[in-house]
């Protein structure tokens, strides 16, 4: 099937849609700079408008058309297929991209290497078929075989190539994958994914100083970030602030990883870890002495992220990224611009919704 | 003309915003330090109500949402912005915002089907 995309300023836009092939994943196939955030049906930005033609709207439920008009002909292009050559109208400029960022494509793999990193934490592996290239701070979309839809998850490690992928995934009630995921922790089922994807990656040759600000399983990119960082001697010319925050002392994962960065970078990598829940109210130092390990260079702060942000190291060369749940993401962005003088530039997130 | 008292000066703290009503129109006050602005309450973007989503700092304001901003003195767009926010005509008198509510300011999304915001 032939996707148009009519343009104010410029040619139409055709590219190629094979069946049941979501429109967004052709259009990124195609390395067109669509608009698209969470690429899984939540967060309503990659809307388009049906001109003519016929689609499968796939997930009819799905929480971004809260905000669509779906009577006028708007859908959301992650979530649908088309059944025959379409023309579509896009409300934001469309061109064909020049950046360095690999093109995502359909990758299979296995599943393996389950490993427990909390009571509802945990990390695996997907092993690929082929090499991929990716930029660290981005995700992939994952479809596990007889679950509908799929999910988004960054990567947590980083290579120049690599054909081995980890992820971290928090367990939620009612969760279809992370029931599938913990429950059944199958090892070496076939998954498919999709990737990568994501514009909240970093960039090393901006040469910028970072701050880093993670919710739960949002630390999955910036460990990547971290990877990277520590690869490329990046961390021996630039100030790094990663504030990681978890419920309670029981939720803190990647604790050894993390440690083990701040002692090799101590003048220029500060962790903070700060714990949201006040029932669990004892001195950082019992902390210390609770967990398995003691924390070492790891700070740990009381309060929600965004209430650490005043005392990171920030300038107008700073590069904040953030990642975490919607809330946690929105007021991280509240503090950063109202508080700390940040410009749109200088911030990069991702929310999973 | 139809001019109409939405709220008074003290009610908006210098570089804050503050939602209010007037015979059913709904608009967002701004308070730039040297003067009041009034927009309609939702983001050009994707319809955030910008009584939440909002922040003003140095005389921008920030959809936090997607990082929509604008010059809050002229509703200018800047960075990743690409529609300016819509602005009421102000005046003050006395302490009284005065707003002019001759027709409610709104964005086009699409309503009427012409693919203006496309």
């Amino acid at each position: 099937m032939n996707i148009t995309i009519s343009r104010k300023a410029g040619e139409p836009l055709t590219f190629q849609c094979r069946p049941h092939e979501k429109i967004l994943y052709a259009a990124l196939q195609n390395r067109l700079t669509v608009p698209y955030e969470c690429a899984t049906g939540t967060c309503g930005s990659c809307r388009a408008k049906l001109v003519s033609g016929a689609l499968n709207y796939g997930w009819r439920d799905a929480p971004g058309l809260k905000a669509l008009k779906v009577d006028r002909g708007e859908f959301l292009m992650c979530q649908c297929s088309a059944l025959s050559d379409c023309e579509i109208r896009i409300p934001s400029a469309v061109s064909v991209s020049d950046s360095d960022l690999a093109t995502p494509d359909h990758l299979a793999g296995t599943i393996t290497d389950f490993n427990k990193l909390t009571d509802d934490v945990m990390s695996f592996c997907i092993t690929l078929e082929n090499e991929v290239s990716f930029q660290a701070g981005q995700f992939a979309l994952l479809q596990l075989p007889g679950v509908d839809g799929a999910r988004a998850y960054s990567m947590v490690n980083y290579a120049p190539h690599t054909d081995r992928l980890e992820f971290v995934i928090k367990q939620y009630k009612g969760g279809k994958v992370s029931e599938w995921l913990f429950e059944k922790s199958l090892s070496s089922a076939a998954v498919t994914l999709f990737g990568p994807l994501g514009h909240a990656v970093f960039e090393p040759q901006l040469q910028r100083n970072l701050l880093l600000l993670a919710g739960g399983s949002g630390i999955a990119g910036m460990m990547a970030m971290l990877q990277q960082a520590d690869q490329i001697g990046y961390l021996e010319k630039h100030s790094v602030d990663l504030i990681f925050g978890v419920r309670s002392s029981q939720d803190m994962f990647y604790v050894t990883e993390l440690k083990k960065l701040a002692a090799t970078y101590p003048d220029t990598l500060k962790i903070t870890i700060a714990l949201s829940d006040v029932a669990d109210a004892v001195g950082s130092n019992d902390i210390a002495s609770d967990s398995a390990e003691p924390l070492d260079k790891l700070k740990i702060a009381r309060g929600f992220v965004h209430e650490q942000i005043n005392s990171v190291r920030a300038d107008t060369d700073t590069m904040a990224f953030i990642a975490g749940p919607p809330p946690m993401v929105d007021a991280s962005i509240r503090e950063l611009v109202g508080s700390k003088g940040f410009s749109a530039e200088q911030i990069r997130y991702d929310k999973f919704a | 003309m139809t001019w109409k008292p939405v709220c008074s000066t003290q009610d908006v703290s210098e570089q804050t915003l503050k939602l209010c009503k007037v015979d059913g129109i709904a608009l967002l006050v701004a308070n730039v330090g040297d003067g009041f602005r009034a927009y309609p309450p939702v983001c050009p973007h994707m319809e955030e109500p910008l009584d939440e989503s909002g922040i003003c700092a140095d005389g921008v304001l920030t959809c936090t949402k997607h990082l929509w901003q604008w010059d809050m003195r002229t509703g200018e767009a800047k960075g990743p912005a690409e529609r300016p926010i819509l602005m009421y005509d102000v005046r003050l008198d006395g302490d009284q915002v005065m707003v002019n509510l001759e027709k409610e300011l709104e964005y086009d999304f699409d309503e009427d089907d012409d693919d203006d915001d496309y």
